[in-house]
C-alpha cells in the first residue's frame, strides 16, 4: 500500500469492522417470527382489557430510527392497532 | 449340515436351525434329544431363542418351548423368527453387550511375532478344532454380503458373517456376530464375533484397522504408525503396495494375534482337504 | 465441584475444535484433571485433533442410552493421566441425545473432574442446544473476518438468551501482520464490535497444523507462538492474571520496517 493511498480509502481491516456495525444492527434488531407473534399477542392480551381491538388489521414491526442529530440509529418498535370500540370501565 | 435339527449358542441366545423340508411334528423328537442332550452344557439360564430355517405357527411355538421346557433347564424369555426385523433386535443385543473392562485398555494391533514353528503349532494344534467349527458355521450361516465402500459414519450390522467387497474407511464400521471379510481395505472398524464367539475372525485384503474387537478382546492401530501415515492419502497408498498381502486377525490366549492371510493359515485350518 | 464449559462459535471452520483440544490438553498440565465432551454427533472430529481415534468403543449416545458405564466410555489422553475424552457418536446424528440428559452427563462429570470442557458443533440446531445445557460459562471463538464475527454475535446473542453465566472470546488465527498493514481487524476491533470479555488471542500459526496431523495439541509447547498463547488461556481460565502476548516478537524490527 502506497502511502498517498491513505487519503483515498479506509483500509480493509477498518471496511470490515464498519460493515460488520452495520450487519450486526440488523441482525440484532430482526426478530425472529415466533418472538413478533409472542409480542403480538401480548399486546393484544393487555388492550383488549380496555379496548375492542381489530386484530387481524393489527401491524407490528421493529424499525431503526434515527434518535438524535448525529444520526445515531436506534431499533424501534411501531404498532398500528385499529380500536374498534373503547371499554368505559376497565375490566 | 445334513441334520433336520441343530442348535447353536451364542452369548445371548440360542439359535434353532431347522430343517424346511420335513414337517414340524417330524422334528419334535430331534428337538427333544438335542435339548435333552445339551442340557447340562447350556445349563440354567435366560436366554432367547431363534428358530432358524422356517416359521413356526403360534401352536408350534407354544409346543417348541413345551419340548425345551421338558429337556432342558433353559428359560426361554422371547422367541424371534427369520423374519423379524432382526438387523434391530441384533443391533440392540450387540449395543447392550456389556464389556468386561471398567476402562478400555487395547492392546496395539501390531503383527504377532511368532516363530514359524509356534503359529504352526498356534493355528494346527488348539485351535484347529475351533477355526474348523468357525469355517463350518460360515458355510451355513447365509453370509451376507455387501458391495461398496463403507465411509465413515456408515456401518454395517450382521448376525452373519460379512462379506464386504470394497473398503471401509477410518470412521466406518463393521460388525458381525461372525467373521468378517474385506475384499479392499479395512482402515475403519471392525467388530467380529459381536455376541460372544471368539472363534470368530476378521480378514482383509489390506490390513489396517483403526480398532479391531473380537469378543470381548480388542487391539487398536499402533499410535507411531498412524502419526506416520497420516501424511496423506497417496503415502499410505504406496506403503501398502510395498507391504501388500492379506492379512487376518483372530483371538489367541484372550489378545488379537496378527497375521498374514496366507497358506499356512489355511492349511493349518483344514480348509483344504 | 467442577467447571462445565462450551467451547462454541456459530460458524464452523473457526477452531472450536482445535481450541478445545488444546484448551483440554493445557489444563490437565496445569495438574487439573480434564474431560472433553465432543457433542458433534455424526461429524465427530475431537479423536483425530488427540490422536485417539483408534481407541473408541463407548460413545456419548453409548453413555445416554445406557449401554455402557460412563467409565467405560471415557477415554484416556496417550501420555497424559489427567487428561480424558468422550467420543461423539459417528453413525447417529444430533437428535440421539436431548438437553436434559446433556444436564443429567455434566452433572455427574463435574463431581469427578475440576474441568468438563463440551465441544459444540458448528450451527445454532439441537447439537447447540445439547452442548450449552449443561454449561455455566462459554468460549466463543472467531477469526477476525466479518463471516465469522456475525456467526459470534448471533451465538453470545443466543447464550445470553440461554442465561449462561459467562461469555468470554478467543480470537483465532490473528494475523499480526495483516493486522499491522491495516487489512485485517485486529482483536481490539472484534471486542469492540462483539461488546465480550477477551480470553485470549491465538496467532495464525503453522504449527497447529502440524500438531494436528499427529494429534497430538500443541498446548503448552513453547517455542510455538500458538502453544503459549493456548497456555495463557488455560492459565487465565484457573484464575490467574496473565497479559496478553506481544505477538509482534517473532518478527524482527527490521522485517516489520522493510518487508512487505
Amino acid at each position: 500500500m502506497k502511502f498517498t493511498d491513505f487519503f483515498k480509502k479506509k483500509s480493509s481491516g477498518e471496511t470490515a469492522k464498519d460493515r460488520l456495525k452495520m450487519v450486526l444492527v440488523s441482525d440484532r434488531t430482526n426478530c425472529s417470527p415466533e418472538i413478533m407473534e409472542k409480542i403480538r399477542s401480548d399486546i393484544l392480551e393487555v388492550l383488549s382489557k380496555y379496548a375492542e381491538v381489530d386484530k387481524e388489521a393489527l401491524e407490528l414491526k421493529i424499525t431503526n430510527v434515527e434518535t438524535d442529530d448525529k444520526g445515531t440509529e436506534r431499533p424501534a418498535l411501531y404498532a398500528n392497532i385499529p380500536i374498534r370500540n373503547i371499554h368505559h370501565t376497565a375490566k | 449340515m445334513a441334520q433336520p435339527v441343530s442348535i447353536k449358542g451364542t452369548k445371548n441366545g440360542i439359535i434353532l436351525v431347522l430343517d424346511k423340508d420335513i414337517p414340524y411334528e417330524e422334528l419334535r423328537r430331534d428337538i427333544a434329544s438335542k435339548f435333552a442332550e445339551a442340557a447340562s452344557f447350556l445349563g440354567k439360564n435366560k436366554m432367547g431363542l431363534m428358530v432358524r430355517g422356517r416359521r413356526l405357527n403360534d401352536a408350534e411355538q407354544e409346543d417348541l418351548l413345551e419340548i425345551i421346557k421338558g429337556n432342558s433347564d433353559l428359560d426361554i424369555v422371547c422367541i424371534l423368527d427369520e423374519d423379524h426385523p432382526l438387523d434391530n433386535a441384533f443391533v440392540k443385543a450387540v449395543r447392550s453387550t456389556p464389556h468386561h473392562v471398567e476402562t478400555v485398555q487395547p492392546q496395539a494391533l501390531r503383527p504377532t511375532e511368532l516363530t514359524p514353528e509356534e503359529k504352526n503349532k498356534l493355528l494346527s494344534e488348539a485351535y484347529t478344532d475351533a477355526y474348523e467349527a468357525a469355517f463350518q458355521q460360515l458355510g451355513d450361516a447365509n453370509a451376507r454380503i455387501h458391495v461398496g465402500n463403507l465411509r465413515s459414519g456408515q456401518e454395517i450390522v450382521s448376525e452373519h458373517s460379512l462379506v464386504i467387497f470394497g473398503d471401509v474407511n477410518p470412521g466406518g464400521s463393521v460388525i458381525s456376530a461372525g467373521s468378517i471379510f474385506v475384499f479392499g481395505a479395512l482402515h475403519g472398524t471392525a467388530f467380529a464375533g459381536a455376541t460372544g464367539d471368539a472363534n470368530a475372525f476378521v480378514m482383509a485384503m489390506d490390513f489396517n484397522p483403526l480398532q479391531v474387537r473380537i469378543s470381548d478382546a480388542i487391539a487398536v492401530s499402533d499410535d507411531k504408525k498412524t502419526v506416520k501415515e497420516s501424511g496423506g492419502l497417496l503415502s499410505r497408498r504406496r506403503k501398502k503396495a510395498v507391504a501388500g498381502g492379506p492379512e487376518v486377525a483372530y483371538t489367541y490366549q484372550g489378545a488379537i494375534a496378527r497375521s498374514a492371510y496366507d497358506r499356512q493359515f489355511l492349511m493349518s485350518n483344514k480348509f483344504f482337504k | 465441584m467442577g467447571e462445565v464449559i462450551v467451547v462454541t462459535s456459530g460458524k464452523g471452520g473457526v477452531g472450536k475444535t482445535t481450541t478445545t483440544a488444546n484448551v483440554g490438553m493445557g489444563l490437565s498440565m496445569l495438574n487439573k484433571k480434564v474431560v472433553l465432551v465432543d457433542t458433534d454427533i455424526g461429524l465427530r472430529n475431537l479423536d483425530v485433533v488427540l490422536g485417539l481415534e483408534n481407541r473408541i468403543v463407548y460413545n456419548l449416545v453409548d453413555i445416554v442410552e445406557g449401554n455402557c458405564k460412563l467409565a467405560q466410555a471415557l477415554i484416556k489422553d496417550k501420555d497424559n493421566n489427567n487428561l480424558f475424552l468422550i467420543a461423539a457418536a459417528q453413525q447417529r446424528d444430533k437428535n440421539a441425545v436431548n438437553e436434559e440428559q446433556m444436564v443429567k452427563l455434566t452433572e455427574e462429570l463435574k463431581k469427578k473432574f475440576d474441568y468438563v470442557i463440551v465441544d459444540c458443533p458448528a450451527g445454532i440446531e439441537q447439537g447447540f442446544k445439547n452442548a450449552i445445557a449443561g454449561a455455566s460459562k462459554a468460549i466463543v471463538v472467531t477469526t477476525p473476518e466479518v463471516s465469522a464475527v456475525r456467526d459470534a454475535d448471533r451465538i453470545i446473542g443466543l447464550l445470553e438468551a440461554n442465561e449462561m453465566k459467562e461469555v468470554q472470546l478467543i480470537v483465532n488465527r490473528l494475523r499480526p501482520d495483516m493486522v499491522k498493514r491495516g487489512d485485517m481487524m485486529s482483536a481490539d476491533d472484534v471486542v469492540d464490535v462483539l461488546a465480550v470479555n477477551l480470553l485470549g488471542i491465538v496467532p495464525d500459526d503453522e504449527e497447529v497444523v502440524v500438531a494436528t496431523n499427529r494429534g497430538e495439541p500443541l498446548a503448552g509447547n513453547t517455542k510455538t507462538m500458538a502453544g503459549q498463547a493456548y497456555m495463557n488461556i488455560c492459565r487465565r481460565l484457573t484464575g490467574e492474571q496473565v497479559s496478553f502476548l506481544d505477538l509482534d516478537s517473532k518478527k524482527g524490527f527490521f522485517s516489520r520496517l522493510f518487508g512487505k
